[in-house]
């Protein structure tokens, strides 16, 4: 995409769908999510949806608060998602407080100039940081029923944990048809959907 | 079973990921069905990307319209100079054609006028002048607005 001023108006609007998606994915992570009757209300701290957030990512581009470069983001829908990226790490940090870590420094002995400390693991993200609260303990809290009665779960998180995340390689290590681990995949999917809808508080 | 507490956060995380598949290797069709399915409304945020996008194609036509203006007084205003140089009934054709061609309404009728009473050179030249005037003008009221 080298100019976003030829997108058409169904694009657009594919894209602010896509987004929406994302940010969903981000807003379940981060358990931004109040049950309404038997229906799952998504709103961040604050009370954005993640359709408002993608809208306000396609906003701040088309309106050049956020300036697109296809020379370095030569993939305009990743740009898209980093820019949805930083407002949902925005709206972390606010519902976090000080509670976020800052970025670790540490200076360098001879010069005392500021060195910079790459981060691995889970911390790297603050999205990544809140996997760590409530969404944690309703996805453990949904696996632990069902491990007993799926053996297939146990064994989908050790390939997990051995980072065999791809549907077909999970297959192959397991020996299972792949279709096995689409339904397993499905049933999660709904399982967490109708915890989230019913409200994450009552499962505990 | 316990091996089920033992794992970490990223373990859960991947699980995640992996349950709820990225949008990039979905169709747009099964991206909408997940929205409904997850309870997302999206008619509200689809009428304010397309009044977004009506706001910014007025905004661009408008910009291109003004840029337009802007190179064709340049071209005038070039013109208006070449015409200094030539002589008397020269400038009142030329002149003749710049009114013609690039006023409207009650401002030609008064330039037509002018011209018609324009009876020596200089008059000519002093008429060449304010019509030199009023483009440089309108081309800064351009760059203002």
């Amino acid at each position: 995409m080298s100019n976003i001023q030829d997108l058409t108006e169904d694009q657009w609007q594919e894209l602010l769908e896509r987004l929406t998606h994302y940010a969903l994915s981000k807003f379940r992570k981060c358990g931004w999510c109040r049950s309404r009757g038997n229906t799952a209300e998504w709103a961040a701290p604050g009370g954005d949806s993640p359709a408002d957030l993608a809208f306000e990512a396609i906003n701040r581009v088309l309106t050049g608060q956020r300036e697109y470069d296809p020379a370095s983001n030569p993939d305009f829908h990743d740009f898209m998602k980093s820019v949805v990226d930083s407002l949902v790490s925005h709206l972390v940090e606010k519902a976090v407080g000080h509670q976020t870590d800052r970025m670790p420094v540490r200076t360098d002995r001879e010069s005392g100039e500021f060195m910079e400390v790459e981060m691995t693991g889970p911390a790297r993200d603050p999205c990544d940081i809140c996997i760590g609260g409530e969404t944690v303990d309703l996805v453990r809290g949904i696996v632990h029923a069902d491990a007993s009665k799926d053996p297939l779960v146990p064994q989908l998180l050790e390939c997990l944990e051995a980072d065999i995340v791809k549907p077909a390689e999970v297959a192959e290590y397991l020996d299972v048809h792949v279709k096995e681990i689409y339904k397993a995949q499905k049933r999660l999917r709904r399982k967490i959907d109708q915890r989230f809808a019913s409200g994450k508080e009552r499962q505990r | 079973m316990n091996m089920i507490n033992n794992y970490d956060e990223r373990v859960w995380d991947r699980l995640l990921d992996f349950v709820f598949p990225d949008e990039k290797g979905l169709t747009r069709e099964a991206v909408q069905a997940d929205l409904r399915r997850s309870g997302v409304d999206m008619r509200r945020p689809s009428e304010k990307l397309q009044n977004l996008l009506k706001d910014t194609r007025e905004t661009r036509d408008a910009r291109a319209t003004l840029e337009a203006a802007r190179q064709s007084r340049q071209a005038v205003l070039s013109k208006l100079m070449t015409i200094k140089a030539a002589s008397g009934p020269v400038i009142r054709e030329k002149l003749k054609d710049v009114i013609a061609n690039r006023l409207s309404g009650p401002q030609q009728a008064v330039y037509a006028r002018k011209l018609e009473d324009a009876a020596s050179d200089e008059d000519l030249k002093s008429l060449l002048e304010d019509l030199s005037r009023l483009e440089a003008f309108m081309e800064e009221s351009d760059n203002d607005s």
